[in-house]
């Protein structure tokens, strides 16, 4: 009976620390200041909050930069948050009172965001890393993080999305062809991304059709079916992905640049990637600003300080992937990092695009209707 | 406060609570409502407001505000794709549901007639819940992968002579299945079975029953509502389930979660995810009268029928 008491008050005190912590989680800590739109604060006279909130599903780039910026800026207060799935994220914004004031998107969700004024628009003309953002990227974010002239997100990496990995023993040369993946030859060594897109537009490559257009739909259902079979499994997680190709379940199949080069240089398996001579895609993971985040000052400054091209670096550092700038001047960014060691010739190699630029396309966020078309194929065909 | 006033207060505490206590008794009504009432409350503010949201959601075109539709519920029951794809959770369910309640059924009950250390047992049985599920799931990925635990352990005792590799099978998925659930199926047939009263066992024996026919004519059936719980707990979760056949399985593994999944995250289609979920959840209703039907009262984990 003692025991059950204790117990029971142990409960109940647990209860109640955990209620006050969420509480003073969901209140948020701003300093009584009232709210200030980003798009409105002068970067050269601001005071930042003393507070800062960041979620960004890079762990450890994210607790690296919040410990950096507080540190530079004397904040005194900041959480860092991660996780697997934007929708994590993205639901808290819907629902509003969401204490985030800097967060990772990427493709779909950071056009819905933008669609329903979850984002708050940027000064990106002050931020330094916008200056330093090449041409390309600029128009990308106007075109696709982008209303009324107005740009609601920063890039943070630039990813391949998907390669062509594969496992260099079992192949002497890069695979020039998606078709790889209806080889054979290869039955139970392939793996398929389980996302409904991608395996839809590499359907779409395969049969030379426009994957953000396409105009056969019934030719990439069909292929898909033939293709399904000889795959060893599906995967829907990164680091499920990772560990198919490091344990050798397979040797072949769709990942992203950034697991491709933790599964060679980490894990030091013998993998590499390649873009197929049908094309391939690349996507930007970006960071933006929720509309009436608790400490929109110092998000602001954030989000100017990681995007500078010295900060933003730390991200491949940190997390193994590339940052969102010109991959030619990889050399040039990471010239004091080759000079101590940090980072060698071939990892900067392993990431620039080289010839393969010419191969790639932005991959545009689809629209629902495709988007739905594709999920109902990629439903039909597993079943 | 002086210690001379106390006396005084606790007296006018007592008074009032008595002054409660007969109010109470006049209004036995009010009584029950004050008893009922909060519970109820979070109930339906927490379990029942959210289902209703989501069976609005559910006949909506798109996200509120949209036109109302049944077309969701529609492309449900006239494309054969998801048919077919409930058909085959229901089959896995039924197929890790039978495995887990016989497995646990035999291990709650060794550990209530023929063991010392129950306590150790439970504890062992409880401890994988300390575990984060999705790492608890990549473990099973090393043990049941080519060349993994288990195919190293059966090569080294000479049982098989080439790597088995369990990994992305439907086996694979039974197993991890059983593996998650197992707690929750052996947790109520242990207490259910610790409830049994060992004079019914000894009046069969002693009335020339051996130990197969007195398991069956009396354990078994005085156990029927922990089965039952057992069944409940283990089934329900199952037919929900997408991270184990999402790691474990193969290509033909897809189960309805795996489907309810994509429409939130991926294709961004909650009006049919939410239909989805409200088929699923009629589903389990449905399981759930079949199993008051077959005479399970999961109130009762006791080893006595009323």
């Amino acid at each position: 009976m003692v025991e059950e008491n204790i117990s029971r008050r142990t409960v109940l005190k647990t209860t109640a620390a955990g209620g006050a912590a969420a509480a003073a989680g969901c209140l948020g800590g701003d300093d009584g200041r009232e709210y200030v739109r980003p798009i409105d604060i002068d970067l050269d006279d601001v005071e930042p909050e003393n507070e800062i909130n960041m979620w960004n599903w890079f762990y450890d780039f994210r607790d690296w930069t919040v410990e950096e910026f507080s540190a530079e800026y004397g904040i005194e207060s900041s959480s860092s948050t991660g996780y697997s799935s934007a929708a994590e994220w993205y639901s808290r914004l819907e629902a509003g009172n969401h204490a985030i004031d800097h967060v990772g998107s990427t493709g779909n969700y950071t056009v819905r965001s933008v669609e329903n004024d979850f984002f708050e628009p940027l000064p990106v003309d002050q931020f330094e890393g916008w200056e330093a953002l090449p041409d390309f990227l600029q128009d990308t974010m106007h075109d696709y993080a982008g209303k009324d002239g107005e740009v609601y997100a920063m890039p943070q990496s630039l990813l391949l999305y998907p390669t062509l990995t594969y496992n260099e023993d079992h192949f002497s040369s890069p695979p020039d062809s998606w078709g790889v993946l209806w080889d054979e030859e290869y039955a139970g060594d392939i793996c398929m991304w389980d996302e409904a897109q991608y395996p839809c537009q590499i359907a779409a490559l395969y049969t030379d059709q426009d994957p953000f257009d396409p105009d056969d739909l019934d030719e990439i259902q069909e292929v898909l079916e033939q293709q399904i079979d000889l795959n060893e499994t599906l995967w829907d997680e990164y680091n499920h992905a990772r560990g198919l190709f490091v344990n050798e379940d397979v040797v072949v199949g769709p990942l992203l640049d950034g697991q491709t080069y933790l599964a060679r240089f980490e894990d030091e398996a013998p993998i590499n990637y390649t873009i197929p001579e049908e094309g391939g895609l690349y996507q930007l993971d970006d960071m933006a600003i929720p509309t009436d985040c608790p400490n929109p000052r110092a998000a602001t400054l954030l989000m100017d300080w990681v995007t500078q091209p010295d900060n933003l670096k730390n991200i491949f550092h940190e997390s193994g992937y590339p940052p969102a700038i010109d991959h030619d001047d990889f050399e040039e960014l990471y010239a004091e990092d080759l000079e101590e060691g940090t980072i060698t010739e071939e990892e900067i190699e392993f990431f620039r695009w080289g010839e393969l630029e010419d191969r790639l396309m932005f991959a545009e966020p689809l629209g629902d209707d495709l988007l739905q078309t594709y999920d109902q194929i990629w439903t039909e065909v597993k079943n | 406060m002086s210690s001379a006033r106390l006396p005084g207060i606790r007296a006018n505490v007592a008074d009032g609570f008595e002054h409660w206590q007969s109010f109470l008794r006049e209004r036995p009504r009010l009584k029950i409502f004050l008893i009922v009432f909060p519970p109820a409350l979070v109930l339906a503010v927490f379990f029942l407001l959210p289902l209703v949201f989501m069976a609005y959601l559910s006949l909506l075109e798109g996200m509120p505000p949209a036109p109302a539709t049944f077309e969701n519920y529609m492309r449900l029951v006239t494309q054969e794709v998801y048919l077919s794809i409930l058909w085959r959770t229901t089959v896995i369910t039924a197929q890790a549901t039978i495995l887990t309640v016989l497995i646990g059924y035999a291990i709650a009950y060794s550990m209530v007639r023929f063991s010392r250390r129950t306590t150790m047992i439970l504890l062992l049985v409880i401890m994988p819940f300390w575990t984060n599920y999705i790492i608890r799931m990549y473990a099973w990925i090393n043990i049941l992968q080519t060349n993994g635990v288990l195919d190293a352990a059966l090569l080294f005792v000479g049982a098989i002579n080439e790597p088995l590799g369990v990994l992305y099978s439907h086996e694979a998925v039974l197993i991890g299945f059983i593996y998650i659930y197992l707690p929750l199926a052996v947790l109520p047939f242990y207490a259910s079975l610790s409830y049994l009263d060992q004079d019914l066992i000894d009046a069969s024996m002693d009335l020339g029953a051996g130990p197969i026919k007195t398991f069956l004519s009396v354990t078994l059936p005085m156990t029927k509502n922990g089965i039952m719980v057992g069944v409940i707990l283990v089934g329900i979760p199952i037919f929900g389930s997408f991270i184990t056949p999402q790691l474990l399985g193969g290509t033909d593994n897809t189960m309805v979660g795996m489907i309810i999944e994509n429409q939130f995250v991926e294709a961004f289609n909650w009006s049919f995810g939410a239909a989805l979920s409200i088929t699923v959840a009629f589903i389990v209703v449905a399981m759930l009268v079949l199993g008051m039907l077959a005479g399970g009262n999961f109130f009762d984990l006791g080893g006595e029928d009323e």
